[in-house]
This record gives C-alpha cells, sequence and structure tokens, in this order.
C-alpha cells in the first residue's frame, strides 16, 4: 500500500500522465491511503490561475471551454480541465459528456482533462474535486479550467475553489425573476450570453447589466456582460480577454492571495465535514440509539432537533 | 472507507452518424451505477485511447454499425497493447457479423455483443469482469 502510494506520487511530481489519471481516481474513490498521496504532493503543489464556468445544462459550457482550452494550449500552456457532472441520486452512476464537445482536445499534447461526477455534494463540489485540483498543481500545469452544471442555487462552492467564475446564460430559459433569485449574479465575475442568435438575448443582457450594476460592493472590477455564439465562434475570443482580464486585476489588488486563502479554508472545512461523518455519524447509524431516536420522532414524541443534540452529547 | 465506482467509456470510432445504441447501453451502465464517459460520435482511435487513459477507465466500448469495425475496432486494441493499458476490459457491439467476432476477439477483445444483446446481460458481463 505504502508503495503504491509513493508510486503514484513520485510519478504525478514527475508530471507522469499515467500516474496522475490513476491518483485522481485514487482520491476519488477515497482509497485508503489518499491523504498519504495529498501529503507526499502537498509541497509541491505550485498555485496557478483557476477559472471556473457554470451555468444550467445545455447552455454551451463545454464548447466555451473547448475553445479556452484550444486557445491557451496553442500558446504552448498545459492546461487541466475537471468537467463535473450531476450523479444520479437514484442509481448513483452517472453520465459524463462533457468530452462530447472537448473531443478534439484528446490526444493533444500538454492537455489534460478528466471527467468527474459530483458523487452527491450539494454544493456541486465535492472535496475530491478541491483534491484533484491539488494533484494538477503538483503535476504541473499553468492553469485549471473547471466546469460546473450550476443548478441554479447550489453552485456557489465555485466560487470559493475558483479564481475566475463566468456564469453561462442563455436567452429564453425561465422569466427574469430567475435570473435574480438564482443567486447566480453575486458570484460571477463574468457573464455571458450565449445563443445571442436566439431572440431575447439582447432582453437577457440589458438586464444583467441594469441587475449588475446595482450590485453592491466597492469592487474595482465591474463584471462584464459579453454576447456569444460559441458553435460558431462569435466573441469567444473577447470571452478570453475578460478572464486574463480579471486575472490581471486579481494580481494588481492583492485579491490573489485572498482568494487562496479561501479555497484553502473551503479545502480544509470539506475535509473536516468529512471527518466528522466518520467519526460521529458513520458509528451511530443503525444502532439501537438510532433506532431508538427514529420511533420517538415517528411517534412524535421527540423532535430531530432533540435527537440530535442527544445523540451527539451520548457520543463522547 | 471508499467506494470503487466502475469507470466506463463508451465511443463511436470513425464515420458512423448512428449513436442511440450506444446511449441507451450508456444509460443502462449509469442506472446500475456506473460513471459512463460518453464521447459521442466519429472519434479516431487514438482519441478513444487518450480520452480512456486520462478518464482512468476499466472498461471501454466500441459502438459501429457502419461495417468498419474491423479496422478501426482492432486499431483501438493494438494502441491499447502498445500503450500498455491490457487490462482495461475492451468490449464492442453493433451489427457485427459472426466471423468478425471472433476475429476481434483474437486480437485483445473481451466480448463483442451481438445485437438483441439485453441491458442486463452487458451490466452483469461487466460487473463480474471488474469486480470479479
Amino acid at each position: 500500500m505504502g508503495n503504491q502510494v509513493n508510486e503514484l506520487a513520485r510519478g504525478i511530481i514527475a508530471g507522469e500522465e499515467k500516474a496522475l489519471a490513476k491518483g485522481l481516481t485514487f482520491i476519488e474513490n477515497r482509497k485508503s491511503g489518499y491523504r498519504e498521496l495529498l501529503d507526499s504532493i502537498y509541497p509541491e503543489v505550485r498555485s496557478c490561475p483557476i477559472w471556473g464556468l457554470t451555468g444550467a445544462p445545455g447552455v454551451g459550457k463545454s464548447t466555451i471551454t473547448n475553445y479556452l482550452v484550444d486557445s491557451l494550449a496553442n500558446r504552448s500552456e498545459r492546461i487541466g480541465v475537471i468537467a463535473v457532472d450531476p450523479t444520479s441520486p437514484f442509481s448513483g452512476g452517472a453520465i459524463l459528456g462533457d468530452r462530447v464537445r472537448m473531443m478534439d482536445l484528446a490526444g493533444r499534447e500538454g492537455i489534460f482533462i478528466r471527467s468527474m461526477a459530483s458523487r452527491g455534494a450539494l454544493g456541486g463540489l465535492s472535496p475530491a474535486i478541491m483534491d484533484a485540483v491539488s494533484l494538477y498543481q503538483a503535476f504541473g500545469v499553468d492553469r485549471i479550467l473547471v466546469e460546473t452544471v450550476g443548478v441554479g442555487q447550489s453552485e456557489t462552492d465555485i466560487v470559493s475553489l475558483a479564481d475566475t467564475v463566468a456564469v453561462i446564460m442563455m436567452p429564453g430559459t425561465g422569466d427574469d425573476v430567475q435570473t435574480i433569485k438564482a443567486g447566480l449574479l453575486e458570484i460571477g465575475d463574468i457573464f455571458a450570453v450565449n445563443k445571442a442568435d436566439l431572440e431575447g438575448a439582447e432582453t437577457l443582457a440589458g438586464l444583467l447589466q441594469s441587475m449588475l450594476s446595482s450590485r453592491n460592493g466597492d469592487e474595482k472590477w465591474v463584471p462584464p456582460v459579453i454576447k456569444l455564439v460559441a458553435s460558431q465562434g462569435q466573441n469567444l475570443d473577447t470571452l478570453l480577454e475578460k478572464f486574463l482580464d480579471h486575472q490581471k486585476s486579481l494580481e494588481k489588488s492583492g485579491q490573489k492571495e485572498k482568494k487562496e486563502k479561501m479555497r484553502n479554508e473551503m479545502a480544509l472545512k470539506m475535509h473536516l465535514q468529512a471527518r466528522f461523518q466518520d467519526l460521529y455519524l458513520g458509528p451511530l447509524l443503525g444502532t439501537e440509539d438510532w433506532e431508538k431516536a427514529i420511533k420517538s420522532i415517528n411517534r412524535r414524541e421527540k423532535s430531530p432537533a432533540y435527537w440530535a443534540e442527544k445523540l451527539i452529547s451520548r457520543s463522547d | 472507507m471508499g467506494e470503487n465506482k466502475i469507470r466506463v467509456l463508451i465511443a463511436k470510432p470513425g464515420l458512423d452518424g448512428h449513436d442511440r445504441g450506444a446511449k441507451v447501453v450508456a444509460q443502462a451502465l449509469r442506472d446500475a451505477g456506473m460513471e459512463v464517459i460518453y464521447t459521442g460520435l466519429r472519434r479516431t482511435p487514438d482519441q478513444i485511447v487518450s480520452a480512456a487513459v486520462q478518464e482512468d477507465v476499466q472498461v471501454i466500448g466500441l459502438s459501429s454499425l457502419s461495417g468498419a469495425h474491423n479496422h478501426l475496432f482492432k486499431k483501438v486494441a493494438e494502441l491499447l497493447q502498445e500503450k500498455g493499458h491490457e487490462d482495461i476490459l475492451l468490449i464492442g457491439g453493433g451489427i457485427i457479423p459472426e466471423k468478425d467476432r471472433k476475429q476481434l476477439e483474437d486480437v485483445g477483445f473481451d466480448r463483442i455483443f451481438s445485437p438483441g444483446t439485453s441491458t442486463e446481460d452487458i451490466v452483469s458481463y461487466i460487473k463480474e469482469k471488474v469486480n470479479g
């Protein structure tokens, strides 16, 4: 076991693709020894810009990611992509389809793409995805792109993970209130209205503009709204420029360190939550106390809140 | 501690525009709790193998209805061997005549499923082979 971990760590640090691929599986499956793996690569983690793309299914995230990766690789950058798709809550399985739009990138030097299922993480990102970023950074990439499905109200995790977040939208997906309530306005550094050749694009872009101008704060960065037709390559170069601009602005204002701190806090929090679950929740499930609590809740004797408190105090 | 999810790459090599069957299989595998990386139509053997390596899948499933399976399927098997990935379970399906099936199994395919195979059979075959 220890040998396997050492061998993986060595390979990842040496930039071997196969070791990175195996290492990602290792941390994703939370195999015993995954902590040691993370520990041994951690001193070699080199921070690099992390860009996030989020938006509802079908708005064009993968097509846009494909363009960005292609352009950056043409500048001889090494790029790591993490494409997250949801796990089915019913079967635990997933169809990871982001490669359909990125297949021309397959096999190209300096591009590593990994599709990951959300595996039940509520905010869209699991701790394994934070760890995957660390593995990429020890492997040695110049930039990481993370693509997540925004389901509307729960993709705020991407803010803690990425330095720059682009929210991708398209016209015709609901009324104006949807746009406001989804909480997307608060998380984007860049807003892109894709499929801008469809009716309603102008209205959506206008609405975004006016909403964003009232976004509070003393931020120096004013989030741009860009209209795209990604399938025809229209305006994608502008989007790339905005990403680069935002990155410069972060570096100038000293926000970059703040983002890094936020990311580390998030990673630590996620790991702690997972440990708490292992230590406290896991051993309780199905025990006599547990059954007793459920019965009492069923009979309306005591509330779940009461029992949570009671069980926690008993478990130490 | 962790659980070992079965990861499968489903691909259609070559010039073949029909992917309904591949999608049906992909869904069946998802419903059986597997993570399925679906790569879409018209892929080259190089793209398929390179994607399979980065995704670290235990299984590759190829589908072909175009008649070019002998060449394309064989190429995938060769590339996998070349790169030292014989451990990946390699299966195929589509319109593939009996005699070609045997030939493909000789060059490295673990199994070629014939038209009419039930998705349950594919699921249980994969589970048995991967989990032992």
